[in-house]
C-alpha cells in the first residue's frame, strides 16, 4: 500500500537552487510492490510550504507527518573518491592478505558505514577483484542495503606506477592493453575509467607529480571510454599532466596537488570536473596515528601548502568542484567523519557553504551520472536525502549534526523528536555502524 | 550496558531440563568503536560482543541469587511462551543459488557470491539458527563468514567451516561450482592438507553417488574404500570430524570402517549398519527437507525412521537454506517437523537441533542454555517440546545477547536488518539473486600476477 510521508516546517536545501527554502516541505511517497523489483518510492513535492499543492488537504490517515522545526533537510551527500577497501597503513608490497571473499566482507561494511553516515552514494575510485561491482549489484539487486556504489573496477596504472604496492591497482604497459582494461571494466558496467596518471604518496619511489601514463595510453582510455559514454577520472599531481590530461580529454581532475591558474581556467573552459580530496593532505595525525611509512607522511604534509593553492586556484576560476576523500567515507576524523570534514576543508579553501553541499550533492551527481534519478532533492527522484540540526548552508559545520537519513524514500535511522528510529542495522544490536579504517578487522 | 531480564518463561535448557515459570537473565557487556570528540583521536579498536547468560533458574532461585533487576536493565515478559536454546543447523550450504541460476562454473564472482551467503546467513538468523556448519562452500567464503561475525563485522550466525566438498572426478554434486574433485588419495589428501591449514572445523566428503540400474538399484559407491580410509584417518588425525554424504550399505559401511564420526544424507542405510552407528554413537543428519518432494524421499524418510527405532544419534541440518520456504515455514523447522514424522518425540526432535547438533559439529556451547554459558536462544509461542507445530511460531531470536527481532506481546521490534525497511530478509532461493550481476568477463593481460608478492627493497 502507498503511504506518504509529510517531513514539515523544513529548512530545504535541494542542491540545485542558490538558496535554502526557509519554511519547506518534503512530500514522498513509499510503495513496494513486491520484495525484488516491485519499489514505487519517490518523491512528490520538495520545496516551499507555501506552495505545496497537497498538504494538508491530501494527508490521509495512514500518512505521516512530521515536524522538522529547526532541521534542514538536503540530498544525501556524494562521496567521489574512496577506496572502500582501504586498509591502513600501506604496505610496501602488493600482496592480498585478507583473500576476496573476507575483502568483500570488509568493503561491503564500508558502504553500510557510509549509508549510516548519511553518504548515501559512493564513487569507488579504483579497487580490487570486482568488489566494487559485486556490492553495486548487491544494493541494486535489492538483495541487501548499503551506500549506492559507483563502480570503475581496479585503479589501471602503468607497470610500477601509482599505488602499484597496493593491492587496488591493476597494471598495464601500452595502449593496446589499457585500451583492453578499459573495455573489460565497461563490459562489467564500470560508470567511469580510473587510471593512475601521475605519481602520488602511495608509493616510495614516485614524485607527486611525476608523469607515469604516455599521452598514447591516456587516449586510448579516453577513446574507449567516450566511446561508451563514460568519463574517465585520473589521480593527478602536477600541473603539466594535468593540463594534457584535461587536452587529451578527460573527465575529471582528482587530487591536483600543484594546479596553476591557467590550467584551472582550461579546466573551467573544458567542463572538467575537479575532486580535490583536500583530506589528503590534511591527515597529518590519521596517517601517523595509523603507522603509515615515513615517505607517505612527508610527502603528504609537504604538499599541504601547494595543495590549497591549487584547489584555491579551482575555485577562483570557478571549476565544478566534488567531494571526495580518499579516505573512507565514514572514517573518523576530528570529530566528524571523512566526508563532512572535506566539506568543511573545501570551505575553509574557499567555497561558500551552499558551494560546498552542492559539491557534495548535485556536482558529484553530475560527475557521476545519477544526478537524472537523484542528488538533489527534487519532484520525481529516488529520494536519497539526510537531514542536520541547524543550517549547514550557513554554517558548514552544522553538517556534524546528522539527524536523519534516507535512501530511496526509505528511512534508515532518525533522531528527529517527532520520529525518532532506526531501521537498518547490520551489526549486533546494541554495536556502532562505524569507525572505519580504526576497526581492527 | 546493564542486563535485560527474560521473565516467566517456560525454558527448556537443551538437554532435558524444564524450567517452568523460569527467568533468563542475560548480562550484556561490549567493546565498540567510541566516536571521539572534535580534537581528540580516535583509537584502534577490535570490536567484541560478549553477552552471557548471567542467571537462569526459578523466581525463588532468582530471589536467592540476589541482583535483582535494577535501573537500567530490561525486562520482558515471556508468559505462555518458551525459551529455548537457537537452533543449530548441522548441514548447510548458504551459497546455494536459484535452481535458475547457471552455477556449472563460477560466473558470479566471490565477491557476489560472498554477499549471497552473507544474505543467506541473515536470513537463517531470522529463520532462528544461531550456528550453523556451512558446507561444500568454495573460495573461502565460509571463513570469511565466520570471521566477519566473529569479529562482529557483521551481525549472524556462529558459522563452523567445512570448506568445499571433497570428491572423485564428475563425482555427485560436480554440476555445481565449488566441489573439489581429485583422484587417488595422494591427490585428494594433498587438497584437504591445505584447507585444513586455512583453519576449517570439519571435512566433508561426498562417497556417494546416484542409485544405478546397473547395480540392481544400489547407490554407486564414487568413491574407493583405500580414498575414503586415507581422507577419514588424516582428518580425524587433525582433529577434524569428518561428515561423509554416503547412502547405500556400501557406501556407509567404507566409511563407518573408515572411522567416519557422521554420516550427511543417508537415503539409504540397511538395518546393520543402522546398529553399527547407534553403538558407536556415529550421528546421522539426514537432512529430509532436502529430498522432500523428489522420489528419494520415501526411502530416505524409512532410513530416519529405522534410524530413530535404532537409537541412532540425529542431528538436524537442512542442506538446502534453513530459510528456504516450504510447506508454509522455513526449511529448519520443516526439518524438525519430518523428524517427528519419523518417529521422533518433538522434544527428541528439538535436541536433534540444538544440543546434538552443536555436538556432532563441535560447536563448543551452542545448544544448551546455562549460566555462564552462550545467550544464543529463540522465544517460541506454546510449547514446542509438546507440538513440534509450535516452532512456525518463533516470536524472537537473540544471538550473543541481542535481540535479532522481537514479535513477543505485538512488539515489532527488528534490531537486526541488513535491508532497507520495507524488505524482508527471507525467501532464500525464490529470488535468483544473480540476475543483472557482472558475469564472465575474462580479466585482461596484466602485470599484476607477475608482481603480487614483490616486496620493495
Amino acid at each position: 500500500m502507498a503511504k506518504k510521508t509529510y517531513l514539515i516546517h523544513a529548512r530545504l536545501v535541494d542542491g540545485v537552487s542558490d538558496h535554502a527554502v526557509e519554511d519547506g516541505i518534503l512530500v514522498f511517497r513509499t510503495e513496494l510492490l513486491k520484495q525484488k523489483g516491485g519499489k514505487n518510492d519517490v518523491i512528490l513535492f520538495a520545496g516551499s510550504m507555501a506552495d505545496c499543492p497537497g498538504y494538508p488537504d491530501e494527508v490521509d490517515a495512514g500518512d505521516m507527518v512530521v515536524d522538522m522545526t529547526g532541521y534542514t533537510l538536503m540530498p544525501g551527500l556524494y562521496n567521489v573518491h574512496a577506496h572502500i577497501g582501504l586498509s591502513m597503513p600501506y604496505k610496501a608490497y602488493r600482496f592480498d592478505e585478507m583473500g576476496v571473499a573476507y575483502r568483500s566482507l570488509v568493503m561491503l561494511r564500508r558502504a553500510c558505514e557510509s549509508l549510516n553516515a548519511g553518504i548515501t552514494t559512493v564513487r569507488s575510485a579504483g579497487g580490487p577483484d570486482d568488489i566494487d561491482y559485486a556490492i553495486r549489484d548487491a544494493v541494486d539487486n535489492e538483495m541487501l542495503t548499503a551506500s549506492r556504489i559507483v563502480p570503475c573496477g581496479a585503479l589501471n596504472i602503468a607497470v610500477g606506477g601509482h599505488a602499484w604496492n597496493n593491492y587496488i591497482s591493476t597494471m598495464y604497459n601500452g595502449a593496446d592493453q589499457f585500451r583492453a582494461a578499459a573495455r573489460a571494466e565497461l563490459a562489467k558496467g564500470a560508470q567511469f575509467i580510473k587510471i593512475g596518471l601521475t605519481g602520488g604518496a602511495a608509493s616510495a619511489h614516485e614524485g607527486m607529480a611525476d608523469k607515469q601514463m604516455t599521452d598514447e595510453e591516456i587516449a586510448a582510455v579516453v577513446e574507449v571510454a567516450h566511446g561508451a559514454g563514460k568519463r574517465v577520472a585520473a589521480h593527478l599531481g602536477g600541473d603539466r599532466p594535468i593540463q594534457e590530461f584535461v587536452k587529451l580529454g578527460g573527465d575529471s581532475v582528482e587530487h591536483a596537488y600543484h594546479m596553476e591558474e591557467e590550467t584551472a581556467y582550461l579546466m573551467k573552459e573544458r567542463g572538467t570536473f575537479l575532486v580535490p580530496t583536500l583530506s589528503v593532505t590534511n591527515c597529518h595525525d590519521y596517517l601517523v596515528g595509523h603507522g603509515s611509512p615515513e615517505f607517505q607522511v612527508r610527502k603528504l604534509d609537504e604538499t599541504g601548502e601547494a595543495h590549497s593553492r591549487s584547489i584555491g586556484n579551482a575555485i577562483r576560476a570557478g571549476v565544478t568542484i566534488c567531494v571526495g576523500t580518499d579516505l573512507l567515507p565514514s572514517d573518523p576524523i576530528d570529530g566528524t567523519n571523512a566526508t563532512v570534514r572535506e566539506m568543511e576543508l573545501l570551505v575553509r579553501a574557499g567555497l561558500t557553504p551552499m558551494q560546498a553541499i552542492k559539491a557534495a550533492t548535485s556536482n558529484s551527481a553530475r560527475l557521476t551520472d545519477t544526478i537524472g534519478f537523484t542528488g538533489t532533492l527534487e519532484a520525481g527522484k529516488e529520494g536519497d536525502f539526510i537531514a542536520v540540526k541547524g543550517a549547514p548552508d550557513v554554517n558548514i559545520s552544522d553538517m556534524r549534526n546528522l539527524s536523519m537519513v534516507a535512501k530511496g524514500c526509505r528511512l534508515i535511522w532518525s533522531t528527529v523528536p517527532g520520529l525518532t528510529l532506526r531501521r537498518y542495522n547490520t551489526v549486533a544490536p546494541g554495536m556502532e555502524l562505524a569507525g572505519g579504517t580504526y576497526l581492527k578487522w | 550496558m546493564g542486563r535485560t531480564f527474560y521473565r516467566n518463561a517456560r525454558i527448556l535448557t537443551g538437554k532435558d531440563g524444564i524450567i517452568e515459570n523460569g527467568v533468563l537473565v542475560v548480562g550484556h557487556a561490549q567493546k565498540d568503536f567510541a566516536q571521539p570528540a572534535q580534537g581528540e583521536k580516535p583509537v584502534k579498536t577490535a570490536p567484541s560482543v560478549s553477552d552471557r547468560i548471567e542467571f537462569l533458574g526459578t523466581e525463588e532461585e532468582l530471589k536467592e541469587y540476589g541482583n535483582p533487576a535494577a535501573e537500567g536493565d530490561e525486562e520482558i515478559d515471556c508468559l505462555g511462551n518458551t525459551i529455548m536454546p537457537g537452533l543449530v543447523c548441522a548441514d548447510t550450504r548458504l551459497d546455494t543459488l536459484a535452481p535458475a541460476a547457471d552455477d556449472y562454473v563460477d560466473n558470479i564472482g566471490i565477491a557476489m557470491r560472498t554477499f549471497i551467503s552473507l544474505r543467506s546467513a541473515a536470513e537463517a538468523l531470522n529463520a532462528g539458527v544461531t550456528t550453523l556448519r556451512a558446507e561444500g562452500m568454495p573460495n573461502n567464503i565460509d571463513i570469511a563468514l565466520k570471521n566477519a561475525v566473529a569479529k562482529t563485522m557483521f551481525f549472524g550466525p556462529s558459522v563452523l567451516t567445512t570448506g568445499p566438498v571433497y570428491g572423485v572426478t564428475g563425482g555427485k554434486g560436480h554440476e555445481k561450482y565449488g566441489m573439489v574433485q581429485a583422484d587417488g588419495v595422494d591427490a585428494l589428501r594433498g587438497e584437504m592438507r591445505i584447507r585444513i591449514s586455512r583453519g576449517l572445523e570439519g571435512i566433508v566428503l561426498q562417497v556417494s553417488g546416484d542409485r544405478l540400474p546397473t547395480l540392481g538399484g544400489e547407490y554407486r559407491m564414487e568413491m574407493s574404500r583405500a580414498e575414503i580410509g586415507a581422507l577419514v584417518k588424516h582428518a580425524n588425525g587433525a582433529e577434524k570430524p569428518v561428515a561423509v554424504n554416503a547412502s547405500g550399505d556400501p557406501s556407509v559401511s567404507a566409511a563407518l570402517d573408515a572411522g567416519a564420526a557422521c554420516i550427511q544424507q543417508g537415503y539409504r542405510i540397511g538395518e546393520e549398519n543402522l546398529m553399527r552407528m547407534a553403538e558407536r554413537g556415529t550421528a546421522y543428519v539426514p537432512c529430509l527437507v532436502s529430498t522432500e518432494g523428489t522420489d528419494i524421499h520415501d526411502e530416505h524418510m524409512a532410513a530416519a525412521a529405522a534410524a530413530v527405532k535404532a537409537g541412532v544419534r540425529i542431528a538436524a541440518g537442512t542442506e538446502i537454506l534453513p530459510s528456504e520456504p516450504v510447506s508454509g515455514t522455513t526449511a529448519v523447522i520443516r526439518e524438525l517437523e519430518l523428524l517427528c514424522e519419523a518417529g521422533m518425540t518433538p522434544a527428541d526432535a528439538l535436541k536433534a537441533a540444538t544440543v546434538t547438533a552443536a555436538e556432532v559439529c563441535g560447536a563448543k556451547g551452542a545448544g544448551v542454555l546455562k549460566a555462564g554459558g552462550k545467550a544464543d536462544f529463540l522465544i517460541v509461542g506454546g510449547k514446542p517440546d509438546e507440538d513440534i507445530s509450535a516452532m512456525r511460531g518463533i516470536l524472537a531470536v537473540v544471538k550473543d545477547g541481542r535481540r535479532a527481532f522481537s514479535v513477543l506481546g505485538g512488539a515489532k521490534e527488528r534490531a537486526f536488518h541488513i535491508h532497507a525497511p520495507g524488505y524482508e530478509v527471507a525467501g532464500g532461493t525464490t529470488f535468483d539473486w544473480t540476475e543483472g550481476t557482472v558475469r564472465g568477463i575474462r580479466a585482461p593481460e596484466n602485470f599484476n600476477t607477475k608482481w603480487n608478492l614483490v616486496k620493495e627493497i
